[in-house]
């Protein structure tokens, strides 16, 4: 993992009450997406995530599908970032590893570094590259970790290898909620989400906003996987 | 000897009965103490937990008085849930008001049930404001106050479709929802919003279904 350090970053979706600016506190992130390898070592320590053995409460039927069987990867490279995975084994890997899952202000903070700054969302150049990476086709084999250049923390693959998981990918989506701001959900649709939206230029981060919106917690897809993060003590 | 087999032979008609019915209702499991909220209910019994139980999760959480407890040690008897927290001014008390008000129903009709709160501000929520709060509030032996880690809330509020999220100002927007979890760990129903009405259509599905 590397240090991150503190920031703030522009929201893309905001509530009324929340400012424009969202700060993130320094943390330590993981350089690449968990791979095959080090999810199959989870999983062959933890049997209840096998599988097999999974509760279909906690994980879809596609869950780890692309394996060739419990144990074993068959075509699935060791170096590949895991997919097929739902939130609560994301969840349950990062605990194992005494790690979590970044929360989605944390990570869109990291997906806004260029290779040369902690924030590239005003290079046109960077936001060209990100676009042009999220919306790569998807039909091809997935890549591996480990090959693409690094960002200006020294974390790879932000953009265009997988889709990740969050922490709190569905905190956005309150609905019937205790607060009366259940504008919030309907900013995250295309038409009305343009009202509500700060930054029009980033039309990448849309994307990722709407396609988290869609999850649901149980689902594994076979482009998404995640990373883990982990908190740094706070300064003394 | 001959008591032991018969137990025995209880146990596994359970575990049938739990097998053909995944969302066994909590009829089957009526614990025989008839006089919840005023006296103790029953230990847990700790059956083995179906494939749609919540109790999988098993990550330890603390109780108000401040013991690790897991989720599986609220198997038994059905339990009503809901996620709040102690600050909330705004649509908690009406929460614990309907809440409450099954409460009154559970007691006039003898039923054991716990009501368990979990709270969506873990770190505010100590084991000691918990407590000071099932003071203030006056809730009954019935009632048990939970707080964990952020990630394992975020896991409850994924399987009770509870959405969340904290506001600059320090309060927690979120779904206004209350769960049934039969004496497995089942979620068997949910009332959606407050008021009343609700409560009550709540109260006689619990009662109900045990009849």
């Amino acid at each position: 993992m590397v240090k991150v350090e503190g920031g703030t970053y522009g929201a893309l979706y905001r509530a009324p009450d929340e400012p424009s600016r969202i700060s993130v506190d320094a943390f330590l992130m993981a350089v690449d997406p968990v791979t095959n390898q080090q999810f199959l070592d989870f999983v062959m320590e933890n049997p209840k995530w096998r599988r097999s053995n999974v509760s279909p409460l906690f994980a879809s039927e596609a869950y780890l599908h692309h394996w060739a069987s419990d144990s074993t990867l068959g075509v699935a490279h060791p170096e590949q970032p895991v997919t097929n995975v739902s939130w609560f084994a994301a969840q349950a890997y990062a605990r194992w590893a005494d790690a979590r899952l970044p929360t989605v202000a944390e990570w869109e903070y990291v997906a806004g570094a260029s290779s040369t700054s902690a924030d590239g969302r005003s290079d046109p150049e960077f936001l060209a590259g990100v676009l042009s990476a999220t919306n790569a086709p998807g039909g091809g084999p997935l890549g591996l970790t480990g090959n693409s250049p690094a960002n200006y923390w020294g974390i790879r693959d932000m953009h265009g290898l997988v889709w990740e998981w969050t922490s709190d990918f569905n905190s956005a989506l309150v609905t019937g909620e205790s607060r009366g701001d259940s504008g919030l959900d309907r900013k995250l649709f295309c038409g009305a989400g343009v009202i509500g939206a700060s930054d029009f230029t980033d039309y990448a981060a849309f994307l990722r906003f709407s396609y988290r919106g869609g999850l649901s917690a149980s689902y594994a897809g076979s482009r998404l996987g995640f990373r883990i993060a982990r908190s740094l003590p706070p300064p003394s | 000897m001959t008591r032991l087999l018969v137990l025995l032979l209880v146990l596994c008609v359970g575990c049938a009965d739990e097998m053909h019915d995944e969302n066994a209702h909590a009829g089957h499991d009526k614990p025989a103490n008839e006089h919840a909220g005023h006296t103790t209910i029953p230990p847990p019994v700790e059956p083995a937990l179906g494939a749609m139980s919540l109790y999988q999760l098993d990550t330890p959480w603390t109780d108000h008085t401040g013991s690790e407890r897991s989720l599986a040690s609220l198997a038994g008897v059905p339990v009503l849930v809901a996620m709040t927290y102690t600050s909330c001014q705004v649509s908690c008390p009406v929460i614990l008001a309907d809440l409450k008000r099954i409460e009154t129903r559970l007691n006039q009709a003898d039923f054991a049930a716990r009501i368990v709160l979990l709270s969506l501000d873990p770190e505010r929520d100590s084991p000691e404001v918990l407590s000071a709060f099932l003071e203030d509030k006056n809730l009954s032996e019935r009632w048990i106050l939970l707080r964990a880690p952020d990630d394992q809330v975020r896991e409850m509020a994924a399987l009770l479709g509870v959405s969340y999220r904290r506001t600059p100002d320090g309060e927690v927007s979120h779904s206004n929802i209350i769960s049934v979890l039969d004496a497995g760990g089942n979620l068997v129903y949910q009332q959606l919003g407050l008021g009343a009405g609700k409560s009550d259509e709540t109260a006689l599905f619990l009662v109900n279904d045990e009849q």
